[in-house]
């Protein structure tokens, strides 16, 4: 009971949140590959029980995460979207995430993170978007887009039984680096665009690390004093 | 004495204290800078616009197109009104596409299009009249204009930082000036340091000091002015004081004329000093009546110059006040939520359940307020009443003076389709969280636990800072 003290207490809590920050933004480090336009083009509806079947071609190792941008849908009760992710012959199952949803619009796009798929480079994965509601009558709307890149493979309909040459999902591939040195570079590199000198690359780690530490400083010393 | 021992004695001082926690927020703010891109604070274009428009030479000796206000069309960011290097640098980064997902990136520490936009090929002035500027632009501006000025043979992307780093020092200042006014209303010193350091971390006050507006240096004086009436409420009227007030005051009316409303605490406290003195039989009532007479003249002189717009009745009264109030009610939450800081930048990111938890703290706070004022008992430590009034007053000023001014919006027309946006409040940020403590101390009734309790409010705030700058910033723009 010794340990038990308000100051451990805090302390031990500054320290959890710091962990749990931090394992937040680790669960959702993925870099879009933002040659995939998340644009709002053409609707198209996604009975339940249907599919859209997306083939696309990874342009990087670690696969991490697909974002989606869904159409404005009237969904009622809601429903659960389910984003699957399989070898090119659509025929073993590699990853799967699943997303309850009581609205679906189209102002924010929708992430569905996995464990990353270390060896993606070069291959072609199917993916396959379902969306099974509550109430079986209603249906989700996604965004079809035109979709001339290399990446973008096919794009099959199964409601409609028809393939959609040269359109894609509206949607985009988010891919991690090697290791974390490499992640925190690129993201410093994303954030040092456009930027000045003063806040790129060395001074922004600089920044940024002096910011953190001397944060969680503050509020130690304030616990301890 | 140990060297260890000496180091923890130092890191115990009250000055060291402050200085972390002023230069943790200093370089907070900067991150926070540089995670938001180039255009996406609040307005931050058109308040650019308005900086780069005062630098404009007098003659104008370039081609300018006149375009009426009424065929006006902005479906756009090219179709508006900024100035040609505003408009091209925004085209160069397609800020739109920013805007509504992420931008495209390089495998580099170099945008795809910034050494174009660092080779200053485009005129930093507006060729569409009339342009897109902020009415009555203030000191803010023209102080932002002298830095734009410094820095002239600079790229855009320099000047518009530099003048990021302005509203920052603005913010940094705002705490430092916190800090004296929560040590001199009675908190102890650590609790006054506890309480500055929570300002510090709102989330809200962070995002928005980062970026180029006016309300930077708004905030920064409307601290300065709650210290000025606090030491006056403190030590009567003394020329520091004194300065203090008149000179916050005046520099608020330079700023924004928001500050109007200060009018009303300013003479509240006119009228306590009048009253303390005839109460005393220190001065003659045929005089004072003179010098307030003198007062309400020179007033009236300087808010004709400055402010008739702000003070004058709509013409139409549809809505009426009593209407425009009554349909405001229900947008109250969602003015909290956006003043605490509750973002939809990214899908379920749990700012609304930070916020949740500040609404209980809130509602606790109103009654130990309420039990505190009408209480014969005094809590030694906590602040006197009547600083608890004057905070009060500044807080229904403030209040008063928004909700009318956007009575004025809605009755001429223009339908406040967001409702009254919590960053309007962020002035009296320092004042309203020492009120919320205040009133969660006159709860719990005794120090020992309103020490916890501060403590506990710290790193509540520290975990909401973190988790909007790191799962909610960050990814919005860049995962």
């Amino acid at each position: 009971m010794k340990y038990f003290s308000k100051e451990n207490v805090l302390l031990a809590s500054v320290a959890l949140i710091v962990v749990f920050v931090f394992q937040q933004l680790a669960g959702q480090w993925a870099f879009p590959d933002t040659n995939w336009e998340v644009r709002k083009d053409d609707r198209a509806s996604l009975d339940a029980g249907e599919f859209f079947i997306q083939k696309f071609a990874a342009s990087r190792n670690n696969l991490k995460q697909i974002e989606i941008r869904f159409a404005d849908s009237k969904i009622g009760e809601g429903g659960e979207i389910k984003l699957q992710v399989y070898n090119e012959a659509c025929s073993n199952l590699i990853r799967e995430k699943s997303r309850n949803v009581a609205s679906l619009g189209a102002d924010e796009t929708y992430n569905f993170a996995f464990e990353k798929i270390s060896e993606s480079q070069g291959k072609i994965f199917c993916l396959k978007l379902a969306f099974e509601p509550k109430d079986p009558e209603k249906k989700a709307n996604v965004y079809v887009v035109s979709n001339e890149s290399r990446e973008n493979v096919s794009l099959f309909d199964t409601q409609k039984n028809q393939a959609l040459p040269g359109q894609s999902l509206s949607m985009r591939p988010g891919y991690q680096a090697d290791n974390w040195r490499e992640n925190i570079e690129e993201l410093n590199q994303r954030i040092s665009q456009y930027k000045p000198w003063f806040l790129k690359h060395y001074f922004l780690y600089a920044i940024t690390f002096g910011f953190i530490l001397l944060s969680i400083a503050t509020v130690v010393v304030l616990i301890l004093i | 004495m140990s060297k260890f021992q000496s180091i923890a004695n130092f890191c115990k001082k009250p000055a060291f204290i402050l200085g972390l926690i002023l230069a943790s927020f200093f370089l907070k703010e900067m991150f926070l800078s540089a995670l938001l891109p180039i255009f996406s604070g609040v307005d931050e274009y058109r308040h650019y616009n308005t900086i780069q428009y005062l630098n404009e030479p007098k003659e104008k000796n370039w081609e300018i197109k006149d375009v009426p206000h009424e065929k006006f069309s902005r479906s756009d960011f090219e179709g508006n009104r900024f100035s040609e290097e505003i408009l091209q640098t925004g085209k160069a980064m397609d800020i739109e596409t920013i805007w509504s997902t992420k931008a495209s990136f390089t495998n580099s520490y170099v945008g795809a299009n910034e050494n174009e936009i660092n080779s200053r090929k485009w005129d930093p002035y507006n060729k569409i009249y009339p342009p897109d500027i902020v009415v009555n632009a203030g000191l803010y501006h023209r102080l932002a204009a002298y830095i734009e000025k410094f820095f002239t043979n600079s790229s855009i992307l320099i000047r518009f930082y530099a003048i990021r780093t302005l509203s920052i020092i603005f913010g940094t200042l705002a705490i430092l000036a916190a800090y004296f006014l929560l040590k001199n209303i009675g908190f102890s010193q650590k609790n006054s340091l506890i309480v500055s350091a929570i300002i510090s971390l709102q989330p809200r006050f962070s995002i928005y000091i980062t970026n180029i507006n006016y309300d930077a240096l708004l905030i920064f004086i409307f601290t300065l002015f709650a210290l000025g009436g606090i030491l006056f409420l403190k030590q009567g009227l003394n020329w520091k004081n004194g300065l203090l007030i008149l000179a916050s005051f005046i520099l608020g009316m330079l700023a924004k004329g928001t500050s109007i409303v200060l009018i009303i605490p300013l003479f509240a406290l006119i009228a306590f000093f009048i009253f303390q003195k005839i109460k005393e039989r220190k001065i003659n009532l045929k005089y004072t009546a003179t010098a307030l007479l003198m007062l309400m003249i020179v007033s009236g002189i300087f808010f004709l110059k400055y402010n008739l717009g702000t003070l004058a009745l709509p013409k139409n009264s549809d809505p009426s006040l009593a209407a425009f109030l009554t349909r405001s009610l229900h947008r109250i939450p969602a003015t909290s939520t956006d003043y605490w800081g509750g973002v939809s930048w990214t899908r379920d990111n749990f700012s609304n359940e930070f916020v949740g938890v500040i609404w209980v703290a809130e509602a606790l706070s109103i009654v130990g307020i309420f039990l505190y004022l009408f209480s014969r008992k005094k809590l030694e430590f906590l602040p006197e009443k009547k600083y608890i009034c004057f905070f009060l007053l500044l807080m229904l000023a403030l209040q008063i003076g928004i909700r009318f001014n956007n009575w004025k919006i809605t009755a001429g027309g223009s339908e406040l389709l967001y409702g009254t946006p919590g960053r309007y409040f962020i002035p009296n940020l320092t004042v309203h969280m020492a009120l919320i403590f205040v009133g969660i101390g006159a709860l719990v009734r005794q120090k020992k636990y309103l020490n916890t309790l501060l403590l506990t409010g710290l790193v509540f705030m520290f975990a909401f800072s973190l988790h909007i700058i790191f799962n909610v910033v960050i990814p919005r723009f860049y995962l």
